[in-house]
């Protein structure tokens, strides 16, 4: 207590004497202790006392196998729509005017309000075979509902305002001055978007695209309408684990999900990396301008 | 109104402006995109709520099992937010204005919620307070229940929600300097004195805007809290778990109803959200 | 009442802000701690004030010690560089501010802001937010918001830094004006050696955390104690030389030097601007020496003269219109100079 006592001692006289230290930081480390790390923590203690022939046998099987290859791949390729159409809708909301835009604006957010289990039954029945768009789609032989497409569409909405988002504020804050001086030495606008534009958008875009990409990885709500839930075939790895969980498998539940925590920790890590990368930059232009 | 500002935007020299058939397929494609994913679908829940008429589907919403559900959904947010917004505000507090070492794993750890599957923060809770879970004899013991009862979806609810309001306050209080607090101090002000007249007027709208976000989320929480719920009818479901039964039991005009209800809660959410973006800016020097 | 620090020593994360600082400011006086940005003087003035805990030393306020007694207890008024008023509040209750959170009566708080903000002429803007002030108008605001609880010390730091020129030579004489009606006991931190010398009767140099030297402003102008007061405080050229039987030998100028001195150590001369005489060339020989000027340029009412000695030193010199047009110089022309006065400091050790 004496030791604690003079190292929040040092403390105050490192950061000044605003009151309050000692009951922000201990609520704080307390409340996340209780509420984030103990049952995270329960989750990691509960897979180590699986054999390591349990473990590998629960994350190894062909259904856990196929859910993974199955929510890695969809989750990318939902990204990488939301990359691309993304960009291109924040482009148009940060630099053109046209009616309807602050209705657009608004309606991008969505996603991130709507409760997850309204979108996918609100997507199951506009991709449906006698779906608004659906029925179009399956006279031409394109099956979304219950089928991987589903899935995809609906990795797409759940991470479309992560681009979108992400890029706003960054186009916003780009300096014009950057863009004249490149019209002014003579290059036209595709150039200017190819050699000054998107090189100072890399770093964001490369955010954008894992946050929309880690949050489809974790979606469930919104899928298992959509996706049918067919086993090998449309069973995302969070279905995996609430089925497993269900069959009052806990061991195979608890593995699935400490080998997709774990991915999801390294997804965290290349995010923030990729963000103090992303930091350091308009610093760097500054010295050179 | 500086350079960089929309406004400014516009008034583009020509040199940097895209030719118009450029931009007018580039706002069709984006636009179009937007409409496929988000505004279809949504005009989809309410279509298909009202299909069998305004009758049906009063009678849909107010079905006991669905009052029930309400309930539960609000006791939810009205146990979550609160608890969130004095962590949200001590943690952004502590990390904005002391230095102490972990900072940074303190700030990173606030943001694993989001990055953690629902499911898996249900199964989490399930493993620790589960019949098999770690207190689970113990509950058992004192005649306790959590998971498939009433506590655990608030806690399901709570690790959810957990970084809204955090993750709102804290950039807004480092932007500001420590000034006006020790301003404050030097006029005589304590402790509370300073939280309540100096820096809550300051971050008020921050606070706010992270309450509204983290009430979205908690009343819409479906993966976590389903995990956990046992789907007990008219005691342990909350409306989007309802909706979820609705579905699978081909009552599609219930389960829009409910739907719709939440989906007028996401457009209140979001119409409330951008007042708010307004205001601040208002306030902000 | 007067504030006296002893000995104060502060570290920011191994960085040495303040080092084995002690100083007295008079009580009813204004003094200033004058030095360069980084010099300290900020958080020498935030140690006083109790917003920072020393590493080593005390703060005594009247005579008693209070280096432990929290900021809320030190009956001091400080007012912020960037002038920190509660943007949320209006000035009338940013001036209450202080009484409020003493739970003072009602009655006594309308009537003690009304009277400061007639004091900073301020009457009419109570009910403006600071956002809606002058620059000027806001730091008067910070005045009255810290001298409403009636404090025993004013502290100010940099007050005016981030103020136009025009604004700040206003309020330089508004403050001098405040003092003489307040009689306050004053501490004025500021890097600008104008406003100190104008405004206070005691000035403090620091340099790198460490107090330099403490005295009147004609002592620190006239008597610099260090090389570095020389150099920081007024304008000053610089000439070297050596010691030579035990006398400063600048270029073809004998100066006095301390006692005591190694023969041949390197001299500085410190030679302020007007303590230089200036005449024609006409076959005068030594002790003046001869210089060529290189440059003219007038500043209102003087003449700034940019000379090259035969040393190959450059000299800058200042002196009156009148003066200058009973000489008739121009570029290009050789000219003899003589020093009136200069400050001697030789390397490894001080003196006159």
């Amino acid at each position: 207590m004496k030791a604690a006592d003079a190292a929040v001692r040092r403390l105050t006289r490192r950061r000044g004497i605003l009151p309050g230290f000692r009951l922000t930081f201990g609520f704080t480390v307390l409340y996340l202790s209780l509420v984030v790390l103990l049952p995270l923590g329960a989750l990691v203690l509960r897979s180590t006392q699986l054999s390591w022939a349990q473990f590998a046998a629960a994350v190894s099987g062909p259904r856990a196998l196929a859910a993974y290859r199955l929510s890695f791949f969809a989750s990318l390729l939902g990204a990488l729509i939301n990359l691309v159409f993304g960009s291109v809708l924040a482009w148009v909301l940060t630099r053109y005017r046209f009616p309807g835009k602050a209705l657009a604006d608004a309606l991008v957010d969505l996603p991130f309000a709507l409760p997850t289990a309204v979108a996918g039954i609100a997507l199951t029945a506009v991709y449906a075979e006698n779906g608004f768009i659906g029925r179009y789609l399956v006279a031409n032989g394109v099956h979304v509902a219950f089928a991987p497409a589903g899935v995809v569409v609906a990795l797409t909405f759940v991470g479309l305002p992560f681009v979108v988002r992400t890029l706003q504020p960054v186009l916003l804050d780009l300096d014009p001055a950057m863009e004249e001086a490149a019209a002014v030495l003579g290059a036209g606008r595709l150039r200017v978007l190819a050699r000054v534009i998107a090189p100072a958008m890399l770093p964001t875009l490369l955010t954008g695209f894992a946050l929309s990409f880690a949050r489809a990885l974790g979606e469930y709500g919104s899928v298992v309408f959509i996706s049918g839930n067919m086993p090998l075939k449309t069973e995302i790895v969070p279905l995996l684990i609430f089925t497993r969980l269900e069959q009052y498998d806990v061991g195979g539940a608890t593995a699935i999900a400490v080998v997709m925590l774990a991915g999801s920790f390294a997804l965290l890590l290349g995010i923030h990396a990729i963000g103090m990368v992303g930091r350091r930059r308009p610093a760097r232009s500054q010295v050179v301008a | 109104m500086n350079a960089s500002s929309p406004s400014a935007r516009h008034s583009l020299p020509p040199a940097l402006r895209e030719p118009v058939l450029v931009r007018a397929a580039l706002i069709a494609v984006g636009l179009a995109f937007l409409a496929l994913f988000v505004l279809v679908p949504v005009a989809a829940v309410f279509t298909q709520a009202l299909e069998k008429g305004s009758l049906a589907y009063l009678r849909a919403v107010l079905q006991p099992e669905v009052r029930a559900a309400m309930w539960l959904t609000l006791l939810c947010a009205a146990v979550a937010v609160p608890l969130n917004v004095a962590f949200g505000v001590a943690a952004a507090w502590a990390i904005a204005r002391y230095e102490f070492p972990g900072k940074q794993l303190l700030n990173a750890l606030i943001d694993l919620p989001f990055s953690v599957s629902p499911v898996i923060s249900g199964l989490s809770l399930t493993l620790l307070f589960g019949a098999q879970g770690f207190f689970g004899p113990w509950l058992a013991a004192h005649g306790l229940k959590v998971v498939f009862a009433v506590p655990g979806i608030v806690l399901a609810t709570t690790f959810v929600t957990f970084p809204f309001v955090a993750k709102e306050v804290l950039p807004v209080l480092q932007a500001q300097n420590a000034d006006q607090e020790e301003a404050a101090l030097t006029l005589g002000a304590r402790g509370w004195q300073v939280f309540l007249r100096v820096t809550l007027p300051r971050i008020k709208w921050a606070v706010l805007y992270g309450v509204i976000l983290c009430n979205a989320r908690a009343m819409g929480e479906f993966g976590a809290v389903s995990v956990v719920s046992g789907h007990i009818r008219g005691r342990t479901n909350t409306l989007p778990l309802q909706v979820e039964i609705l579905y699978n039991e081909y009552d599609f005009a219930g389960a829009f109803a409910v739907a719709s209800m939440l989906t007028l809660l996401a457009l209140v959410t979001l119409a409330a959200k951008k007042l708010l973006a307004l205001r601040a800016r208002e306030v902000r020097p | 009442m007067s504030v006296r620090v002893e000995r104060l020593s502060k570290q920011f994360a191994g960085a040495v802000a303040v080092s084995d600082a002690s100083f007295a400011a008079p009580s009813g006086a204004i003094t200033t701690l004058l030095g360069p940005s980084g010099s300290g003087k900020t958080t020498l003035l935030r140690l006083i004030a109790g917003l920072e805990v020393p590493d080593e030393g005390s703060v005594f306020l009247d005579g008693h010690e209070c280096t432990g007694v929290p900021v809320q207890k030190r009956g001091v008024g400080f007012v912020f560089q960037g002038h920190a008023l509660f943007e949320h509040l209006s000035v009338r209750e940013n001036v209450a501010f202080g009484l409020r959170v003493r739970r003072f009566p009602a009655r006594e708080i309308g009537e003690r802001v009304d009277e400061l903000l007639e004091l900073v002429q301020l009457r009419d803007h109570g009910r403006r937010q600071p956002a809606q002030l002058s620059g000027g108008q806001r730091q008067r605001v910070a005045f009255a918001r810290a001298l409403a609880t009636r404090p025993r010390v004013l502290l100010l730091d940099e007050p005016f830094g981030s103020l136009d020129a025009r604004v700040r030579i206003e309020l330089r004489a508004w403050l001098r004006r405040l003092h003489d009606k307040t009689q306050l006991t004053t501490v004025l931190v500021t890097h600008d050696q104008e406003e100190a010398l104008e405004l206070s009767q005691h000035v403090v140099v620091l340099h790198a955390g460490r107090v330099e030297q403490s005295g009147s402003p004609l002592e620190i102008y006239d008597h610099p104690a260090s090389r570095f007061v020389a150099s920081f405080v007024g304008e000053a050229n610089v000439l070297h030389g050596h010691i030579r039987d035990g006398r400063a030998s600048v270029g073809p100028h004998t100066l006095s030097a301390p006692a005591g001195v190694r023969e041949g150590a390197t001299v500085h001369a410190f030679v302020r601007p007007h303590d230089v005489q200036i005449a024609h060339a006409r076959g005068v020989g030594p002790p003046l020496a001869g210089a060529v000027v290189e440059d003219l340029s007038r500043v209102g009412g003087s003449v700034k003269i940019a000379l090259r000695l035969d040393s190959g030193e450059r000299l800058a010199i200042r002196m009156a219109k009148g003066g200058f047009d009973g000489l008739r110089l121009a570029r290009g022309d050789r000219v003899q100079v003589e020093l009136k006065g200069a400050k001697v400091f030789v390397e490894e050790g001080i003196g006159t």
